[in-house]
This record gives structure tokens, sequence and C-alpha cells, in this order.
């Protein structure tokens, strides 16, 4: 019943977290810079009319109240039916993460089509200068070597941990989880160094800001990073001394973790009114 | 420090990041010892190609204005201020004026001078 109780609260605040609060305050950002850097001054900055960013929102924030409403609708099923969780009889642990991946496919659907405005973006830039700062980028100009090399040391130490619980031998399930999270460290690392030397992708962003966008990218796939391990270990560790009751809640703070480390330390870093828009003005010099 | 090459100025591109950079350092924004950025890096940022700034970057360290550390990176040369002001492609200028004088004055014609001086490169290309 404790479990059960538990769960409710903390699958709520994974609801509540990714489908309303974050949502609402990108919506907001979106409001901000529209209110404040309009198109008639600040053409470089839309590349489509506004009615149609404003459908893009409206779309966005519909889609988000929907898997809210969905949300509420499993978790007062969930309580009115579920019972007593019992980790050996159900397999209710995936319902947190099932529910979390499609939360996060409103945010998906928004990079994308950021990537697409960035895209048109360089289409439709004319000026034949281009600018470069005469500085190298550097790994740990931009990222605490502290807290890469605790990315790295938990990295190693999830590895050496399934092989203790296994008794040192490669069984299928330490493959399965060990390549999983290789996996995820890989498209970090080359994220990375996309992030440090590869293209430009918005051909106005001021070099400050753009190295304040590597910083928080680097730290937060780090970060990122850290909170795979963490919880892999514990999921584990939870499975190897019969704590599997434990697993549907953990399942859910993953989610919120990974929310809160990656979109809420870019909404926390990164401040709209920092932000250098005077690029993006109709008469900014070339 | 920020650089800036202009794609429709008749100035080659290598030519301007050569002289940016030059200038860069002729005006201690960049100092001896100071880091430069990768090839690949700056490539990226000016949307160039990369052949073209590794053309730069050898003709900077070519002139002892930049030296290559491996894998360390590139760095501004210890020499780097006196070596900016030496302009290789003046001197190149007033050695063949020099000696395009002397030919004309031996009575040699302009044509036969380009065609020694082709049959010369071409040899020496080979």
């Amino acid at each position: 019943m404790t479990i059960n109780l538990l769960f409710i609260l903390v699958f709520l605040c994974q609801i509540i977290l990714i489908s309303y609060v974050y949502p609402r305050q990108l919506l907001r950002r979106m409001g901000y810079v529209i209110n404040n850097y309009p198109p008639q001054n600040y053409a470089k900055l839309y590349t489509g009319s506004l009615d149609t960013i404003q459908k893009g929102q409206a779309k966005y924030r519909l889609f988000n109240h929907i898997i809210l409403a969905c949300g509420l609708g499993v978790l007062l099923l969930y309580g009115l039916f579920a019972g007593d969780y019992d980790p050996q009889h159900t397999r209710l642990e995936a319902l947190p993460l099932a529910f979390g991946m499609l939360q996060f496919i409103p945010l998906a659907l928004l990079e994308i089509s950021g990537f697409r405005e960035l895209r048109l973006m360089r289409i439709n830039d004319t000026r034949t200068a281009r600018h470069a700062e005469l500085s190298p980028r550097r790994l740990f100009d931009f990222i605490s070597p502290i807290l890469f090399g605790f990315a790295l040391v938990l990295y190693v130490t999830f590895i050496l941990f399934v092989l203790y619980v296994n008794q040192w031998t490669w069984v299928f399930d330490a493959v399965v989880t060990v390549s999983a999270l290789s996996l995820s460290n890989g498209l970090f690392v080359a994220l990375g160094v996309w992030k440090l030397y590869g293209r430009k992708l918005n051909p106005y962003q001021d070099s400050r800001d753009r190295n304040k966008e590597i910083s928080l990218s680097l730290h937060s796939m780090a970060t990122v990073s850290i909170v795979i391990s963490i919880f892999l270990l514990v999921t584990v560790a939870f499975q190897t001394y019969a704590l599997d009751q434990f697993e549907i809640v953990l399942n859910s703070l993953y989610w919120q973790l990974i929310a809160v480390f990656g979109i809420g330390a870019m909404l926390r870093s990164i401040k709209i009114e920092d932000i250098n828009f005077d690029n993006y003005k109709n008469d900014a010099p070339v | 420090m920020e650089i800036i090459v202009n794609i429709d100025d008749p100035i080659p591109l290598f030519a301007q990041l050569v002289a940016q950079i030059k200038q860069a350092i002729a005006s201690d924004s960049k100092k001896p010892g100071d880091p430069l950025p990768s090839i690949r890096q700056l490539a990226n940022d000016l949307e160039l190609n990369s052949k073209t700034v590794a053309k730069a970057y050898r003709l900077l360290e070519r002139d002892a204005v930049i030296q290559t550390r491996g894998y360390r990176g590139t760095f501004v040369h210890p020499d780097a201020k006196a070596n900016c002001s030496i302009d290789l492609n003046a001197w190149v200028n007033q050695q063949l004026s020099v000696s395009i004088s002397s030919f004309r004055n031996a009575g040699v014609t302009d044509s036969e001078i380009r065609i020694a001086f082709a049959n010369l490169m071409n040899e020496r290309n080979k």
C-alpha cells in the first residue's frame, strides 16, 4: 500500500512536470520572443509567417494537454483498480517508462521543428561575410573535468557492478544493459564533438550565446549520463537484492530527473533576456 | 578575437585568412604561444572547405607565424610578430622585377621571358 501511494505521488509529479510545467515555461518563452522581438523589426528571426508559428504553438499546447489528461486518467484507473502492487505478478513497472516516452514526443517534435527553422534560416541568409572566433574550443573550457570524470567513473562502476552481480561472467542481461549504456554514452560523445567542432546551426547566433549553449549542452549530457548510470545501477541492485517493489517508483523518478537535468537545466541556465537578439534586426550590420 | 572572410571579395579566401591572422598577431590580439582553432573548427565556423583553411595554415607555418605541435594543436610562433612583417610576396615581386629588367636590357622579348618562366615552372612541378 505504501509503495502504491508513493508511486501515485511520484507519477503525478512526472505527469505535471513533463506535460504541464515545462511546456508552459517553453510556451511563455516563445511568447516573450514574439512580443519583444516582432517580425516587423526582427525579420531574420522568422522563416515563416507569425500565423504558422502561432498554429504550431497551439498544436504543441494541445498535444501536451491531451497527454496530461491521459496521464491523469491512467493514474485514476491505477488508483481504482491496481490494488496492492505486486512486482512478481504485474508488469506495471513499465507504465511510467512508457508514459515518459509519450510525454517526450511533443518536445522531440519541437526540436525537429527548431532544426527545420534553422535550416531555412541558413538558406535565407544571403550575407557574404562570415565570422569565426580565433580561439580553439576545448572540452574542458566548457565543462568541469570533475563532472566529466564523475560520469566516466560511474560508467566504469556500472560495468564492474554488473559483472560482480553476475559472478564476473557476461550473461545476456549484462550484455544488453552494458550495451545500452555504452550506446547512449557513445551518442553523447558524438553529439558533444559535433557541438564543439561542428557547423554553426544558427547563422545569426552571437558567439557568446553559442559558447553558452555549448557549455549547457555538454553539462546537460554529462549529467544525463550520470542519471542513466545511477538508474541502471539501482535497477540492477533492486533486482539482485529483491527490492523489485521500488522499481516502479524509480522508473518514474528516472524521467523526472532526465527532464530536470535536460530541459529544466536549459530553462534555468539560459535566460531569454540575456540572449542577444540584435543580430536578427532588419538593419543589423553584416 | 573574431576574423571575417568575405566570399565575394576578389582576394582568395586563403589569402584573407592569412592576412587576418597576421593582423591579429601584429595588433597583439594574439600573442606568441596562444592557441589557434583547429583546421576543422575554423573551416566549419567559416563554412569553408577545410583544404582552404589548411592551405592558409600551411603558408603561415612556412612563414614561421604559427607552429603545429602534433595532437596538442596549433599555436602562435614565438617569433610570429617579427615574421609577420616579412612579406614574401613583396620579396618575390622585387626579385622578379630585377631579373625581368636585366632580361629586357639584354634584348629578350616579353613572350620569350614568359615561355622560359613557364617552362622552368613546369619542369619544377614535374
